[in-house]
């Protein structure tokens, strides 16, 4: 501000005058959380502009004249008398006058010094309010000076939010997409001196992020702009949970449908007479009764699996005989494995002890990475069973000696509907049973992870905590 | 118009062998393929008038770069409807 009266006097001292004036009526038109605050402690800041010649005028001025007309008469008396007809009574009379007037004086400074002294706390506290607000938020004049700015947005920015402040915009900004706008809002007419614009920003650290930023215009009740708030709101993460929603509804439709393909194409044929003979309607039929079970498989799990992620599913706490659980989940497995001439190798540990966490599901969680193991290793092949206890974990692996995934799909394998490269035409599945157990498996404190090498085969291996 | 060779492309057997038995009953000659990679060797192998596909994203990958669509069809597609559709689609680009 002392900079800005160097410079352009009147400019700074009209802004001081308009400022008071709206802030004192609370009658500015800023927007947005912050808006308010900062406007008070604007307001405040400026009172100081309009103090300087109050009290320039109010006590400054009677001593001057008390000192002038002393002086004068003095001067009158020491050149041989005073003026015609001027007595010591008059003089008396004139310095009572001036006494008085410097009395009330005193009284109005004194008014004037508290009533400083309330804009500087409110000045003070609108500053820790700014400080205390999570979002960036920016305050330029009309000048496209840095009038106020709070640590975070000094943070994103990188710079010093206290040591910048005064200082031109741009100089400090090194986001040219950002100043422009705060000018354009500036310099903006318009009806409504709001907007909000979506930009990307590389930090200082070079990563990118989105930002939301809402910028309003500063004006005074006689219409001028006086200056800009931009409040800042970082929406990297809700751009990635959209765009994650979307991705997850066009898995949903593109999975739903391939089942629903199969049905009508072989509907349809049957329909049309495209099946010549019993045994190749009989086979359409079979088509569709497997095709429409798998849809029917497909939407269960996906009800699922959003129960699971809503909450809805309350998952017990109870102390869990996981050997019982692995036996039962072999046995249910091993008829699918003989059918492939597959050889199952269990290795459970005698000691194996007791886990916290809900049966049921638990079984669901192994009859599922059993069930794969099984589905993507070839004829004749193995897969292992192994339970152990790991300090105060169990640690259960599953080991098949499949085909393996690459570095790259590991990192997808539990997303929901992700399949390994060509395992649709290796086994039918959703797509969704990894991404169901690894939830069940994270509401019971307990951890899932996968270990692979293309051609050579797969480890999942499950660590849950032991029952108390 | 004599009898057109059609590849049917995806990893889904079941649609494979639908659409194949549609084109096959309606005079077409059938090359099938499980991904993109298998699909070129195809295309290589038998010229293909059409290639049906539901994994573009294969060829763009196989063959690095992008490849030309000339209609799309949404699933669930009839297959009746398919076969119209690729003779009408062959017929336009032998006129």
């Amino acid at each position: 501000m002392t900079s800005r009266q160097g410079v352009i006097p009147a400019g700074a001292y009209f802004v001081g005058i308009a400022m008071v004036a709206a802030g004192t009526a609370l009658s500015f038109q800023a927007s947005g959380t912050a808006g308010m605050p900062v406007v008070l402690a604007a307001a405040g800041v400026a009172l100081l502009l309009v103090a300087i010649p109050l009290f320039n005028s109010r006590f400054l001025k009677p001593i001057r004249k008390l000192k002038c007309e002393a002086e004068r008469f003095a001067s009158a008396c020491l050149d041989g008398g005073a003026r015609r007809g001027e007595t010591i009574a008059d003089v008396a009379h004139s310095l009572e006058a001036i006494q008085a007037e410097l009395s009330e004086s005193r009284l109005k400074t004194k008014e004037l010094e508290s009533t400083v002294n309330v804009f500087m706390a409110e000045k003070q506290q609108t500053e820790a309010i700014l400080k205390s607000l999570p979002s960036p938020v920016l305050v330029t004049d009309r000048f496209e000076d840095l009038l106020l700015a709070n640590d975070v947005a000094g943070r994103l920015f990188g710079f010093d939010s206290m040591e910048s402040r005064g200082k031109p915009l741009s100089e400090i900004l090194e986001f040219d997409l950002l100043v422009n706008l705060i000018r354009e809002t500036s310099a903006s007419k318009l009806k409504v001196p709001r907007r909000t614009v979506e930009v990307s920003y590389k930090t200082a650290d070079g990563e990118l992020v989105e930002l939301r930023a809402c910028l309003s215009s500063i004006i005074d009740p006689s219409g001028q702009i006086l200056g800009v708030v931009t409040i800042i709101q970082d929406i990297t993460k809700d751009k990635e949970i959209d765009r994650m929603k979307s991705e997850f509804v066009a898995n949903v439709s593109h999975e739903l449908k391939t089942p629903l393909s199969s049905i009508q194409a072989y509907v349809e044929m049957l329909v049309d007479g495209e099946a010549p003979d019993e045994e190749t309607r009989q086979s359409f039929y079979s088509i569709v009764d497997s095709e429409t079970k798998r849809l029917s498989s497909m939407i269960e799990n996906l009800l699922n699996l959003s129960r699971l992620e809503a909450g809805v599913i309350q998952l017990e706490k109870d102390r869990v005989a996981l050997h019982k659980v692995l036996e039962e989940v072999t046995q249910v497995i091993t008829p699918h494995m003989e059918r492939k001439s597959q050889k199952l190798e269990t290795e459970i540990s005698p000691y194996l002890v007791p886990v916290a966490g809900d049966k049921a599901y638990l079984s669901r969680v192994f009859t599922n990475l059993l069930s794969n193991a099984c589905k993507y290793t070839p004829e004749k092949g193995t897969v292992k069973l192994k339970a152990r206890v790991e300090g105060d974990m169990v640690r259960v692996d599953v080991i098949d000696t499949g085909y393996g995934i690459s570095a790259e799909e590991k990192k997808k394998i539990f997303d929901s509907f992700y399949r390994v490269q060509g395992a649709a035409s290796k086994a039918q599945g959703t797509g969704l049973g990894l991404a169901i157990s690894r939830k069940i498996i994270e509401m019971q404190n307990g951890t899932i992870k996968v270990e692979s090498e293309t051609g050579k085969g797969s480890c999942f291996t499950v660590s849950l905590p032991a029952a108390e | 118009m004599g009898v057109k060779t059609v590849l049917i492309v995806d990893d889904e057997f079941h649609i494979v062998n639908a659409l194949a038995l549609k084109f096959r009953s309606s005079n077409f000659f059938v090359v099938t393929a499980g991904n993109g990679r298998e699909a070129l060797q195809r295309i290589g192998e038998s010229k293909p008038d059409l290639v049906i596909t539901a994994r573009e994203q294969d060829f763009d990958e196989a063959s690095g770069g992008k490849v030309d669509v000339d209609a799309f069809v949404s699933k669930p597609f009839s297959p009746r409807a398919m076969v119209s559709q690729s003779r009408k689609l062959i017929g336009a680009r032998h006129e």
